[in-house]
């Protein structure tokens, strides 16, 4: 049996949001319309969150395994540059969105800390993958058991590496927060105890 | 043991330190282990109450073993492993002036273990953050980390 | 503690005494009061990971520079001993996240050893060719993201593009694209699928053209000679003292690879060649990785066509699962099911230590085993650990610029160094 090649589109995938189109939106685009409606953006307000999504800048906090294929979403396979987001900037000061990618151990934990108050307000923060989500495999006396600890996640992004798909999609729904007028993680909350 | 350490280099050609690994032998022996069938140690399940486990692993000399992994660059590659039995508190020689690459080994070794090393230049920290108290990798040092929740319980 | 005097053990050492590790400003220019302390902290815009320089620097020329590590520690050793074996071997992967089956296999190998079990010969040659693959992918990485801190931006577009197809045949045999878990003690675990060999077919007519397009690009590039040729210089004598192997070993013509000289898996099989370059410079180290790919490419090629058939796993139930028909069947296989998936199996007492060939040296594990279900101690000898300890003599006369060069021609994985 050999594998033939030709996109995914042509042997019928499509992907989730398009799927049974019968059926209408699913619960995550009824929740953002809800969101929407309760929030109640101005159209400046709404032009602002469009500016902010469309050129959403990452930093380059890339530490373990999870940077790899933090990495592999710039390159031109899975293109993140149709996000705009393909400048990653290596200074806090001009970056956006932090995407910790890796195992946080304790000694990082400062320094990642740092970073994050350096960056500029509104700031976004994506923890990628089982480590920076929860501490992963790693329950121990080093690592940090969840990033959110010392700083405020809007979305975690699970998996062991995730899928370059998998945190394209967790970028897609931050910019689909954004743009439904949710605030940033840290007004909406502290950080976990 | 400088002495051993520079003949190996010097007269048996082992110019090359692969690793320098420091491993805890508290609790060995603490449980008894079975063997397996038909090997000389395996279990006897005619012995009473012991269900076949009554073999207990060989005990060791002292808690903690340093074991220095050599390797001779000639063909045939040839490799040894140099022992070195110390208990909790003793000292050890370092092997910087015979082997530069043991810098970092052993202060990893004097990090995760507590072991010393008499001579080093510059035995600090270095995977844990300087002020860490304790010897991660013995045995009585916990795991740590924290206890795993499930949505389920209250 | 005293301090030992400069480890004079050859000729002409460039070692910095008397702290191997550590290079220290001149008492002449430490005097001068120019000197500047800079700190490359652990985030930083080169891509290789959480690495803090401390540098000396006078002007542009480093001076002074000391590594600070374990920004990444993440006490595997210590949770691998708390898991048994089949669980344990979860974790090797993500120590060194680059070329992560070869953490694998030497775990696998060590228990393997002391285990005296015997691995099927597909299952041999199958972790060869998945090896080799994670090779040319750890090469590769290194290569884009290499180029990327020098400024060849282009080379990371077009050694990901290759990376992307390697990782496609990883999701083909083990499921998932990286951290494929996919050996097993005494085989893999579960049988190649169908459609594999042709897919590797595919990839292996379009590699070596690629390379040939990542030389065409930097090869004859003036910036890029200019920046890699005589800068990291590392004698032999140098580099043996300071324990280096790999490619940072072969670049300062020491011919040792210990594909060939120490034979695991089917290496003693296949015909390939040892890339070895006398200068010790970081463009040497390059040229070493595109051959060491090209070789590889030819490892794939060998294994591809000369792949046996047969069982994929050993066939002793005491370690390795029975398949799921037998346990409807007979009742050992039901019990060894449930003891092996439960309890775990037992490995022999004893130590052992077995070295492999990663993408970056001489990678090891130290495994001691009391006869139980659970690992005593596992430690892993990095080859990236051991390179950065040579950072401080690469960097005898070198500016600020040649730094970068440096530290990416070592191929560093600070999950390695950091464990």
């Amino acid at each position: 049996m050999t594998i033939e090649k030709g996109r995914l589109a042509d042997h019928g995938l499509q992907s989730e949001r398009v799927l049974w189109p019968d059926k209408g939106p699913g619960v995550f685009e009824r929740e953002v319309q809800a969101m929407e409606r309760a929030v109640g953006l101005t159209t400046l307000e709404k032009a602002v969150a469009w500016a902010q999504t469309k050129s959403m800048w990452p930093d380059t906090f890339g530490l373990a395994c999870c940077a790899i294929e933090m990495m592999s979403i710039v390159s031109s396979r899975y293109d993140i540059a149709r996000f705009g987001m393909e400048a990653f900037r290596s200074s806090p000061r001009q970056a956006d969105l932090l995407i910790v990618s890796g195992r946080v151990v304790h000694k990082m934990a400062a320094p990642l800390r740092q970073v994050y108050d350096q960056m500029l307000e509104p700031k976004w923060v994506i923890a990628m993958g089982a480590c920076a989500s929860s501490g992963g495999m790693f329950n121990n006396y080093t690592t940090l058991q969840g990033v959110d600890k010392i700083v405020a996640v809007d979305i975690h992004v699970p998996g062991c590496p995730p899928r370059p798909e998998a945190l394209m999609e967790g970028i897609v729904r931050l910019h689909e927060k954004v743009m439904a007028g949710v605030p940033p993680a840290y007004e909406l909350r502290g950080v976990a105890s | 043991m400088p002495e051993a350490a520079r003949h190996l280099r010097d007269e048996l050609g082992f110019d090359f330190l692969s690793d320098i690994a420091a491993t805890d032998y508290l609790g060995w022996g603490g449980k008894s282990v079975s063997g397996y069938i038909g090997t000389p140690g395996g279990r006897d399940l005619n012995k009473p109450g012991t269900q076949g486990f009554q073999r207990l692993p060989a005990p060791k000399p002292k808690r903690f073993s340093i074991s220095y992994h050599l390797l001779a660059l000639r063909a045939g590659a040839a490799r040894a492993r140099l022992q070195v039995w110390v208990d909790d508190g003793d000292e050890v020689p370092t092997v910087v002036p015979v082997w530069p690459t043991a810098d970092w080994h052993e202060r990893e070794a004097w990090d995760m273990f507590g072991i010393e090393f008499s001579g080093h230049p510059n035995q600090a920290r270095i995977l844990m953050p300087e002020d860490w108290e304790g010897h991660p990798l013995r045995k009585d040092y916990p795991i740590g980390g924290e206890p795993v929740r499930f949505s389920g319980e209250e | 503690m005293a301090i030992v005097e400069r480890p004079q053990i050859y000729q002409g050492t460039r070692i910095p005494s008397p702290i191997p590790t550590v290079l220290q400003v001149p008492a002449e220019i430490r005097e001068s009061d120019d000197v500047m302390t800079v700190n490359f902290g652990p985030n930083h815009p080169s891509t290789h990971g959480v690495l803090r320089l401390v540098v000396d620097l006078d002007g542009e020329q480093v001076v002074g520079l000391a590594a600070v590590i374990g920004y990444l520690h993440t006490g595997f050793e210590k949770n691998m001993e708390q898991k048994t074996w089949w669980k344990a071997i979860t974790y090797p992967e993500r120590i060194d996240y680059v070329s992560f089956q070869y953490n694998e296999l030497v775990f696998v190998l060590a228990i393997e050893k002391l285990l005296e079990i015997e691995v099927p010969p597909r299952a041999t040659w199958m972790r060869m060719l998945l090896c080799e693959l994670t090779r040319i992918h750890s090469h590769l990485i290194w290569l884009g993201t290499a180029a990327l801190e020098l400024g060849a931006i282009s080379m990371f577009w077009y050694c990901f593009r290759e990376r992307d197809r390697i990782l496609d045949l990883f999701e083909l045999v083990g499921g998932t694209r990286m951290h494929t878990r996919y050996f097993q003690a005494g085989g893999l675990a579960e049988d190649v699928p169908p459609g594999f060999f042709d897919e590797c077919a595919k990839f292996l007519d379009v590699m070596p053209k690629a390379i040939d397009d990542y030389e065409a690009l930097v090869n004859r590039s003036e910036i890029w000679l200019e920046r890699t040729q005589g800068v990291g210089l590392l004698s032999a004598d140098d580099a043996i003292a300071l324990g280096q192997s790999g490619p940072v070993l072969r670049a300062s013509g020491v011919d040792w690879d210990l594909r060939r000289e120490q034979p695991y898996l089917a290496y003693d099989r296949v015909d390939f060649r040892v890339p070895v370059y006398q200068e010790g410079d970081v463009y040497a180290r390059y040229r070493v990785r595109m051959e060491e790919m090209r070789e590889s490419v030819r490892i794939v090629d060998q294994a591809l066509r000369r792949m046996p058939g047969g069982p994929w796993i050993a066939d002793d139930r005491k370690v390795v699962l029975p398949p799921r028909e037998e346990l409807h069947t007979s009742m050992e296989s039901l019990i060894h099911h449930f003891k092996i998936v439960t309890e775990g199996y037992r490995v022999p007492e004893g130590e052992v230590y077995v070295t492999v060939e990663s993408p970056r040296g001489e990678l090891g594990c130290y495994v001691v085993s009391d006869g139980g279900p659970k690992p005593w101690r596992v430690k892993f000898r990095a080859p990236s650990f051991v390179a950065l300890e040579a950072t401080a003599t690469c960097m005898h006369d070198a500016l600020v610029a040649d730094l970068i060069a440096i530290v990416g021609s070592l191929d560093t994985v600070m999950g390695e160094v950091d464990r």
